[in-house]
């Protein structure tokens, strides 16, 4: 199966395939970008203000940024850095600096300082290209020794890169010549500082060229760059490779799991070029799913795969195309070909991602050789081996030196290198004397010409007894043993020693002698495989991650200096990790924006503490149940995520917890979802929160009846509480009580009217601000059977709680409103009340409290003697509540529902029903195409306050949205009917640019101006259901006028 | 529920042509289209707004009302009139409307009815997937501040441009897919704020995209030259020029009123704020408005874009190509005879449908022959059609048609009187598939809150406005 020799569909685009080989410099290449023009170059997902842009509009952007550079002084051959996450400005701004024949360098923008330093100062670099999350670090300050430029939107020190671009009017930038430095990489470096690689024009573009003759890319492609483009493997091979054929870069937003598909999938990819790690996971995904579907499900999965694989090897039958046509379609409809580098595929994983259809190529390369120099091509190549040398490469195999098994690979051609930046000596030892470049890779090539490879000649450990030991895969042996999680080999005093990490798992709550017992009979086992000369002599026991490039390489150097530390015993726990010296993965985690908001707030959350990925949060922070209650809390604060029960129940470390907030972020749960866990709620319930529901027992007993007592006493002596309808409640059965909320009162004189009988079955919900946040406060609690819940954003675990309780044939008080009424109007109910009732359908006891603010108003400390009273409604059958839903929210309608019934039982004016014909209110009137919004109000004020309401009631219903934001609005005009149509119109702008509800509105009039405060939250598709969107309000039939009597009125169409 | 029209205040010209006879203010007769049963049901401020419409300086002809006008504001809905600069005429943005350049571009796709039965729930899942609808809803695509200029600039073909379909869509749009004169300078920052995250997003209310099957053809020549007969499925994009159509119109809605004495404009009504055309804020505002246009052609074209992804992924043999885009909330400058002479004259078509018959230069040349599609969309779960421009339509109306059939019933009578989740379980009984992420929404335009499309398209061909073509009923709708 030849690649692209089916799929080509049409010459048109061959004409962008040969284009590249006519370049003689990227800069020429550059300015050809247009001839692509209207083919989609980039999408950039999850990227503010950019989105895609076509071929055109890239070049447009590159000649324009070229130009303002040059307008700005830079100069051909100037080193620029970049140093920043991968993003349109990252690519935008490399190739303006090419154009203009300046010399891009790209850096990893999460390398560590000393690192970052190194290269600002031995490139030389005057221009850096930054984002103002990396600036920091980089502790640049703008000015004309250092020209700060920022990618994303800044932070108001430096300009930013779209300020920079200006018309292209002046004449063309120096032409670079073939020899020219083009692009100086840095090695990530697995030992001492990163090294400069200059590459030159030639180097690269011979490079691309053989790469483009292996038909690698079809003229339909979409290329997805989940790499990091400091690295030269994704910069030439797919950044490079797909610009120079006319094809789309796709960029994912992060590397998890929800980001990397949603690339998948909106950006069309067919092509990923990726790096093994990315592979393994994406078949790990593939195997859950299955497993989501059952022990069987997996068991046929993988009987499945091994029969299309031997298959596939004995006869060439390409049964996973058919097979697998499904799953793959659900992944990702057009993806055809993974690309591996960086580091070795391993032939299992190759051969398992070609069973399930797809195609894949591999390659071997080092950034000095720019970079591939050996290539498996699609279908044809041995995935067992490197691959056979790129045409224009020739290798050659060193005689092995004294003790080594194999010799160093050895390399020539245009593509490869001529010396290290400002590194004499070692540029000298990286040739041979007749100019071959030394890999440092050990390997051999076979009669097919194939390249084995065996190692890395440097990190290749040297016994004194001969014996060769290749480090990589005697780690690789270590790490197959039960605890441990990854191993670092290296060499002291003659000896082999290894640093053993162990899984977070084993090694919690493990003394350091039992761990590393543990470990030591573990490593015994598996050594019984290993040849004698490879056994440990000595092992250090880590639980910190071990330092690893980008790619995933071991960082060896830093092998040798922990080892030491170890033997000193200056390894301390407590130290502060560098994100830079976190695991790969634990580090692409932090490029999200959203795990890195939760990160600075762990580190702020947890000041002085040693913090890591994997760091427990019970055993090493102490965090127990009732933390996680604020830590969820505040982390919705911080970074607006909610984690759910079963989330925080799967949270051991802090790694966890990052990844447990960009799954929730990334999949909120339909409220579906939550009704049915809340009608099994204690299946989701930990033991300790378990503890909540059971009866206070003993001391705790007591105390509850002392407190209910002094209540007692409290209300029926000082307060004289009357209660009336207690006939209403039957002395059977259970029933959620719901009264309105007015006053720190309010519980205890709903507790005297209840009466000691229901007391004993019976749990209340209660605020943790005031009911948990002090240990009396919470003994208080517990003796009541007070639930925990945080009513304006509480985890789902409260209502599981409260669901639990139901279930368990309690009573509930649970205040709906969620919070004491500011003004002793019933306020909307939240829709936790109406996810209870669905899940767990009791009958609801109306309940009605009058006195208490006046008893005790919020915010004061000693009550007022003042009558209270409680009045209890008949039972209401939860049904009779759904029975007027509007739509799909159930929850809202039902609480909307009961929110009617209490303010009925209160016999108060319900607000939030339109009144109709009354002589203040809003109504919506009749127009053929459109809505007519009428109000009457008696402040000139009320009445623009009830057209906001009105103009809410077009979308959805008012009550329905919680008033969570708040914005301020003004305008001005020369009379109130166009002052009501400005504000009408601003109000429509604000829900239409940040998808906005309004449901509160305080406004203020002077002089035909108007300011005015209005509160609301997003729209949320679910509970809102969202009818139209408004599009602006017209002048027709638009009054306002002062009746008579003093009410004002007023009427606007708006066109909807 | 309203006042209707006094029909002792009109002359009966034919048995489907009213007219007002100009009285008071009015410069020139008002001209209803409709059967007797039609105009005696005409809501009184339609005939209103039409008389108010006839009073505007430099009206030519007559001020017109399509069958099935309605209420609207400044003109009515269904309504049509032209201005001739030369006589002190104006533009007005009530006369264009919120919406605009809202219109329906329909598409072939090369399948047949039997193709799509099978997989049609696939098929509206996908489409409900892939195409941004309600409110609340955003597109894949955000516009800095370059892109956004180009794209008013461009219309279709920036879209195209960026790789959003291939340069023969935009053969069979009007305009070829870009509207010249169009002035992005002239279009606020806020209205293309509003604009920054709606491409190719369908917005709510009446607005859809259809997967249709042709159910009768009353024209076989007519219908071989837009290449349909009986069981092609096809799919028509109902949408407009969403956030930053409707912020145009708001501020120069608002600018017009001002400035209206400045212009020695003396208004019947603010709600016909306008300016003449031959001003500085009649120019920009054209300006702004062709860009409407163009943001409303890029976003159908985004939508076809989108579409056809979906289509490619289900339907290997299907092929989208389009059959006609027109807006039909507008104003263009078009030559019409006027007084014998021909005349460059400002045609406000709102609520109503370009329809140049055979020979114009306006229209393709592969229909040159047969006269323009006019598209009439239907509403939720109803029939549409496919109409040609006539020849008689001229003379009648300055080419002009409907452009659907209006509300019956208002919003809130409909929520009260529907049920969403009912609907969708009864047109899904009669294999009309329904997706929206309101139900409320689906309540309000429930099928009974629209008038009869059929009776109103019979009408528009009776009276020589258009001819039928062919009718379209629907498989699959995506609701905003």
């Amino acid at each position: 199966m030849v690649l692209g020799a089916g799929r080509r569909q049409s010459g048109r685009h061959h004409a962008a395939f040969c284009r590249s080989l006519r370049h003689q410099t990227l800069q020429a290449l550059v300015e050809a970008l247009g001839c692509s023009a209207g083919r989609p170059a980039l999408l950039a997902l999850g990227e503010p203000g950019t989105g895609s842009l076509s071929y055109a509009k890239l070049n447009e952007q590159v000649a324009s940024l070229a130009a303002g550079l040059a307008a700005r002084g830079l100069q051909a051959g100037d080193p620029c850095v970049i140093c920043a996450p991968n993003c349109t400005g990252w690519i935008v701004t490399c190739l303006a600096l090419l154009r203009a024949g300046a010399v891009p360098v790209p850096v990893d923008s999460q390398a560590g300082s000393a690192d970052l330093h190194h290269i600002l100062a031995d490139s030389g670099a005057v221009w850096v290209f930054t984002t103002s999350q990396v600036a920091p670090r980089l502790r640049l300050r703008d000015g004309p020794a250092t020209r700060v430029v920022f990618l994303d939107s800044g932070d108001g020190s430096a300009e930013g890169w779209l300020d920079l671009r200006a018309a292209p009017t002046g004449p063309l930038a120096a032409r670079a010549s073939p020899s020219d430095r083009a692009v100086l990489f840095y090695t990530s470096g697995t030992s001492g500082p990163p090294k400069g690689v200059p590459l030159t024009h030639r180097n690269i573009l011979s490079n691309l060229d053989a790469l483009l003759a292996q038909n690698l890319v079809q003229p339909d492609d979409r290329v997805l760059l989940p790499l990091p483009l400091h690295h030269v493997y994704p910069f030439v091979v797919g950044l490079l490779v797909a610009l120079a054929s006319g094809l789309a870069v796709v960029l994912p937003r992060s590397l998890t799991g929800g980001h990397l598909q949603r690339a998948l999938q909106e950006g069309d990819v067919s092509v990923i070029l990726g790096v093994p790690r990315l592979y393994e996971a994406l078949t790990a995904a593939i195997e859950q799913r299955f497993s989501n579907q059952g022990r069987w499900a997996v068991a046929g999965y993988r009987g499945v795969l091994s029969v299309v694989s031997v298959l596939r090897r004995l006869f060439q039958v390409e049964l996973g195309r058919w097979l697998f046509a499904g799953l793959r379609r659900r992944l990702a409809p057009r993806l055809r070909l993974l690309v591996s580098g960086g580091a070795a595929l391993s032939a299992d994983l190759a051969e398992l991602l070609q069973a399930l259809g797809w195609q894949v190529a591999s390659g071997y390369g080092l950034t000095e050789t720019a970079p591939i120099l050996t290539w498996n091509v699609p279908g044809q190549g041995r995935l067992d081996t490197a691959g056979q040398p790129l045409p224009g490469v020739q290798l050659a195999i060193a005689a092995p030196e004294a003790g080594h098994r194999h010799g160093e690979v050895l390399a020539r051609g245009a593509n490869v290198f001529a010396g290290y930046h400002h590194l004499p000596a070692q540029s000298a030892a990286a040739f041979t004397a007749d100019g071959w470049f030394r890999t440092g890779d050990l390997g051999g090539l076979d009669a097919a010409g194939y390249l084995h490879l065996h190692g890395r000649a440097s990190s290749m450990i040297v016994l004194p007894g001969g014996e060769n030991v290749d480090p990589e895969s005697l780690e690789a042996a270590l790490a197959s043993c039960p605890s441990v999680r990854e191993a670092g080999v290296l060499e002291h005093d003659g000896r082999l020693v290894a640093i053993l990490v162990p899984l977070a798992d084993a090694a919690r709550g493990q003394s350091d002698d039992a761990l590393r017992q543990r470990l030591t009979d573990e490593i015994k086992v598996t050594e019984q495989t290993l040849p004698s000369y490879q056994r440990l002599n000595a092992l250090a026991v880590d639980r910190r991650p071990l330092a690893r490039t980008r790619l995933g390489k071991l960082r060896r150097q830093q092998l040798v200096v922990r080892y030491q530390d170890h033997l000193r015993g200056t390894v301390v726990p407590g130290q502060v990790m560098d994100p830079s010296e976190f695991a790969p993965e634990d580090r692409q985690l932090l490029d999200d924006p959203i795990a890195g908001r939760t990160w600075d707030w762990l580190r702020q959350r947890f000041p002085g503490r040693s913090l890591s990925p994997d760091v427990d949060l019970r055993m090493d922070l102490q965090v127990d149940s009732m933390d996680w209650l604020n830590l969820t809390l505040e982390l919705r604060e911080v970074v607006g995520v909610e984690l759910g029960a079963e989330a925080v129940g799967r949270i051991q470390t802090l790694g966890d917890l990052l990844r447990e907030t960009l799954a929730a972020e990334a999949a909120a749960p339909g409220a579906q979802d939550v009704v049915a866990r809340l009608r099994d709620p204690e299946k989701a319930l930990s033991p300790d929160q378990r503890l909540w529901l059971a009866p206070p027992s003993g001391a705790l007993g007591l105390l509850g009846i002392v407190l209910q007592g002094l209540a007692r006493v409290l209300m029926r002596g000082f307060f004289r509480l009357r209660v009336t309808g207690s006939e209403n409640v039957p002395e059977d059965g259970h029933y959620l009580f719901a009264p309105n909320h007015l006053s720190a009162l309010d519980p205890i004189a709903v507790l005297v009217a209840l009466g000691p009988e229901r007391l004993r079955r019976t749990c209340w919900g209660g605020w943790v601000g005031i009911m948990f946040d002090r240990p009396l406060m919470r003994l208080v609690s517990r003796s009541n059977r007070v639930l925990p819940v945080e009513p304006s954003r509480g985890s789902l675990w409260n209502l599981e709680l409260a669901a639990a309780a139901l279930r368990q044939g309690n009573h509930l008080v649970w205040f709906p409103e969620g919070s004491r009424s500011p003004d002793g109007t019933l306020q909307p109910f939240r829709a936790g009340v109406g996810l209870l009732l669905q899940a767990q359908p009791v009958p609801v006891i109306p309940v009605w409290i009058a006195g208490t603010a006046a008893a005790l108003p919020p915010g004061k400390l000693w009550p007022k003697r003042r009558q209270i009273t409680v009045t209890l409604g008949p039972p209401i059958n939860p049904r009779e509540l759904l029975r007027d839903t509007l739509g799909a929210d159930q929850a809202v309608d039902i609480a909307a529902a009961l929110h009617h019934r209490v303010a009925t039982l209160g016999g108060v004016q319900d607000e939030s029903v339109p009144a109709q014909g009354a002589a203040v209110g809003w109504e919506h009137f009749e127009h053929e195409a459109d809505i007519g919004l009428r109000a009457t109000a008696a402040t000139r004020e009320g009445l623009f306050e009830l057209l906001g309401e009105a103009l809410t009631a077009v979308v959805t219903e008012p009550r329905r949205v919680k008033p969570e934001q708040e914005r301020v609005i003004r305008c001005a005009a020369p009379d109130n009917a166009l002052l009501i149509v400005d504000w009408l119109n601003e109000l429509i702008f604000a829900m239409a640019t940040e998808g906005l509800l309004f449901s509160r509105w305080q406004v203020r009039l002077e002089d035909g101006r108007l300011e005015a405060r209005v509160r609301g939250e997003m729209v949320d598709r679910q509970r809102h259901q969202p009818v139209v969107e408004v599009k602006g309000a017209t002048y027709t039939a638009l009054k306002v006028e002062q009746a008579a009597d003093g009410l004002w009125h007023a009427q606007c169409v708006v066109d909807v | 529920m309203c006042d209707v029209v006094d029909l002792s205040k009109l002359e009966q010209l034919t048995a489907y042509q009213w007219r007002i006879p100009p009285s008071g203010e009015m410069r020139v007769p008002g001209v209803i289209y409709g059967d007797q049963a039609q105009v005696a049901q005409m809501d009184d401020k339609v005939y209103q707004q039409l008389a108010n419409v006839a009073k505007l300086p430099g009206i030519v002809g007559a001020a017109y009302a399509m069958p099935d006008a309605h209420w609207g504001y400044g003109f009515p809905i269904g309504g049509v009139a032209a201005f001739d600069p030369d006589e002190g005429g104006i533009v007005s943005a009530g006369g264009v409307g919120f919406d605009i350049s809202c219109g329906v571009r329909t598409l072939h796709t090369g399948l047949a009815l039997e193709d799509v039965t099978a997989r049609k729930a696939r098929l509206a899942d996908r489409l409900q997937d892939m195409i941004p609808a309600g409110l609340g809803s955003r597109g894949a695509i955000t516009l800095d501040d370059p892109a956004m200029h180009d794209m008013l600039a461009g219309g279709a073909r920036w879209a195209v441009d960026c790789g959003y379909g291939a340069a023969a869509d935009l053969e069979h749009i009007e305009e070829g897919g870009c509207v010249a004169g169009a002035q992005p300078g002239a279009v606020s920052d806020k209205a293309k704020q509003r604009q920054r995250r709606e491409m190719g997003t369908l917005g709510s209310g009446n607005h859809y995209l259809e997967v249709q099957h042709v159910a009768a053809v009353f024209a076989p020549e007519i219908a071989a030259a837009y290449q349909l007969k009986e069981g092609d499925i096809l799919v028509s994009i109902h949408c407009g020029s969403r956030g930053l159509g409707h912020q145009i119109g708001t501020d120069y809605l608002r600018e017009m009123l001002l400035q209206a004495p400045a212009h020695g404009l003396t208004l019947p009504d603010r709600e016909l704020a306008c300016a003449p055309i031959n001003s500085e804020l009649g120019q920009r505002y054209l300006g702004a408005m062709r860009a409407g246009m163009n943001c409303a052609l890029a976003n159908r074209q985004i939508i076809l874009h989108l579409t056809r992804g979906v289509f490619a992924e289900l339907f290997p043999a299907a092929r989208l190509c389009v059959l006609y885009d027109v807006s039909h909330n507008i104003c263009k400058v078009e030559s019409h005879s006027v007084n014998g002479g021909r005349k460059e004259l400002y045609v406000h078509r709102k609520g109503a449908t370009r329809a140049f018959g055979p020979g114009s230069a306006h229209v393709p040349t592969a229909f040159r022959d047969v006269g323009q599609p006019v598209l009439i969309g239907g509403s939720m779960g109803t029939a549409s059609y496919i109409l040609a421009g006539v020849a008689s339509s001229e003379a009648l109306a300055l080419s002009s048609a409907c452009h659907g059939a209006g509300r019956s019933m208002s919003r809130n009578r409909a929520r009260k009187r529907f049920q969403g989740s009912h609907l969708v379980k009864e047109l899904g009984t009669r294999g009309i598939l329904i997706r929206s992420p309101s139900m409320r929404g689906v309540a309000e335009e429930a099928p009974e809150a629209y008038k009869d499309v059929d009776v109103v398209v019979d009408i528009a061909d009776r009276a020589g406005l258009a001819r039928k073509v062919a009718r379209l009923e629907p498989l699959v709708c995506i609701k905003g």
